[in-house]
């Protein structure tokens, strides 16, 4: 699945492996990214920090009730799809300095930022209709 | 007459602080030299003589907190690249001895000290431009300095580094704040000496450790920079003011083009001392709330996890990141896709064309970023707060409508489940019905 945001001038987004599914327990894998199409770059997947409380092996997101959480707060949109929050290096980042102010900023020029759009797409494969 | 008047009371207020610190004399010789100092000194307002001279420290103080006005427009005649010349230059002696190492630590101190002498008709034209209408709006606007990266901390070295001043117009007390970095912190101070000062010190690393992250080339590097940056640093400072515009009116309205700065406070909220404070709302807005309580004021940092940053910046440190461009990645899948153009990709990117949110060639960027090799996928629309109710339980019922095998997946797992426990109660003959049943839902599912 394709998960795209735009919050002012900042487009960015995350690919998730697996579709978006309530549920309360981590999902997803190593496959997952987030990009920005703002800044022109893909922010890969390295889970140097990954969230307490994952399943056994990898884990992407959590698609909860009150929030989505993608990574271990990397991205995080609420409930009601209005405003998010960003700090990178959690399990996906470039290198950043997990607490700085460049990790927290590097998706929506804030840590805070309010959504203005959010779309989401399935990536299936053409010859047998299977999600990717 | 406004101007003219708050023109005036800036330079008494510039004037007293200097000669505060007895850096009068060299303020005048300055100002003398200048033209458009002049043409302030030989207005009909201009201050009385009494306030050239060396006032008490009260006076200066009090003179600079009533001056009502505000900065906008560009830093006056100061050129970004000749602000950087003359920062380097003095603070480090030039790049040399930056390399060398040679400069100490008690010379960038009294550099730091000097600079404000030497640049105090910087100050005044920072000041006193655009001053009328600060005054007359009553919103705080402001102007951005730009400094060198042989001047900055080694984490911003190569960045662009503005620095925002402002003047509220309600109170006349200067706030000032360094941006673009992540050792930006809110700096507070009633007089423009005191500003500069702290500006410098927050900014600027002394010569003993810029010697070790800075090599002499860099300066020349930062020189072509600054000159091919020019346009956008105009476009960055007047991004800043038409932010700060706002900052008087649309309090806690979401503005896209909001003014980029940051402020992140180390030391949190501290108790309300002085006449203004910088608050964060829930909207990332800065908005001036006055509490005349006398004597200074304190800054508010508000939440200290709220950072913001600007967009010049963010693309300066993504194309330093090292990671490979989606553009460059988008040609690589090409490549390795063995097609000399897009044009194979059409029914797979059509749909992605229709996005609301991706433009020009955007569908393309995150199309080939997908992970696939050789068979293109169909991406498919499934949600969308254009057409869908902006909720994530909405989001999540478009996904489970979208991809039914899940959820057929977790019944099947309740199922067998079930059948684990029922085995013991059911004869082999209900069993094998059973699971013969379960078999045919799963089927027609399928």
């Amino acid at each position: 699945m394709i998960l795209l945001i735009r919050s002012g001038e900042f487009k960015f987004g995350a690919y998730l492996s697996e579709p978006l599914l309530i549920s309360d327990s981590w999902a997803g894998g190593p496959a997952c990214f987030l990009f920005s199409l703002t800044l022109d770059m893909k922010i890969p997947y390295h889970a140097r920090d990954p969230p307490e409380g994952g399943r056994w092996g990898p884990v992407s997101f959590l698609a909860g009730r009150r929030e989505l959480v993608i990574g271990n707060d990397d991205l995080v949109l609420d409930s009601t799809l209005t405003s998010g929050t960003s700090q990178l290096e959690g399990c996906f980042g470039i290198g950043l300095d997990r607490q700085s102010s460049e990790a927290s900023t590097m998706l929506a020029g804030h840590s805070h930022f309010e959504i203005d759009d959010v779309e989401v797409w399935m990536v299936e494969r053409v010859e047998r209709g299977q999600h990717l | 007459m406004k101007s003219s008047d708050s023109h005036t009371r800036v330079l008494a207020a510039v004037k007293s602080n200097l000669a505060m610190v007895g850096e009068l004399q060299v303020f005048e010789q300055r100002e003398a030299g200048a033209d458009a100092a002049s043409a302030l000194l030989g207005s009909s307002e201009a201050p009385a003589p009494t306030s050239r001279s060396s006032s008490p420290r009260g006076q200066g103080q009090g003179q600079g907190g009533q001056a009502a006005l505000s900065s906008t427009g560009d830093s006056g005649s100061h050129s970004p690249r000749s602000t950087a010349h003359a920062l380097s230059s003095h603070l480090h002696g030039g790049p040399a001895e930056l390399v060398a190492g040679q400069a100490s630590d008690t010379r960038y101190a009294q550099a730091v000290r000097d600079f404000v002498g030497e640049h105090a008709q910087l100050i005044q034209g920072l000041l006193s431009s655009g001053a009328g209408a600060g005054a007359e709006g009553g919103a705080m606007d402001s102007t951005a300095l730009p400094l060198p990266p042989s001047v900055c901390a080694p984490s911003v070295v190569g960045e662009f580094y503005p620095l925002r001043l402002a003047r509220s117009a309600t109170d006349g007390d200067m706030h000032a704040m360094a941006m673009g970095s992540s050792r930006s912190q809110p700096l507070k101070h009633t007089d423009p000496r005191r500003v500069f000062e702290s500006i410098l010190k927050d900014a600027v690393i002394p010569p003993s450790k810029a010697a070790k992250g800075v090599r002499g080339g860099q300066q020349e590097e930062y020189t072509t920079t600054l000159l091919d940056t020019k346009e956008t640093h105009k476009s960055f400072q007047s991004k800043t003011l038409s932010g700060s515009q706002q900052l008087g009116g649309d309090k806690g309205q979401r503005n896209a083009q909001a003014p980029p700065f940051a402020v992140p406070s180390a030391r949190g909220p501290s108790p309300g001392v002085g006449a203004s404070r910088l608050v964060y709302t829930q909207t990332s807005q800065m908005r001036v709330q006055s509490e005349v309580e006398g004597g200074g004021f304190e800054y508010s940092g508000g939440d200290a996890s709220r950072v913001s940053m600007p967009l010049l910046a963010l693309l300066k440190l993504a194309a330093q990141a090292g990671q490979p461009s989606l553009r460059t990645q988008t040609e690589r899948k090409i490549k390795q896709l063995q097609t000399r153009n897009v044009t194979s990709f059409e029914s797979e990117l059509h749909a992605l064309v229709k996005s609301d949110i991706l433009q020009n060639d955007e569908p393309q960027l995150v199309y080939f970023v997908l992970p696939f090799l050789s068979r293109p996928p169909a991406v498919t629309l499934i949600y969308s707060t254009f057409k869908h109710g902006r909720s994530l339980s909405d989001l999540y019922l478009k996904t489970n409508q979208v991809c039914p095998m899940i959820s057929l997946s977790y019944c099947a797992v309740l199922i067998t489940l079930l059948i684990y426990f029922l085995f013991p109660l059911l004869a082999p003959h209900q069993i094998s019905s059973l699971i013969f049943s379960i078999s045919i839902f799963r089927i027609g599912h399928l």
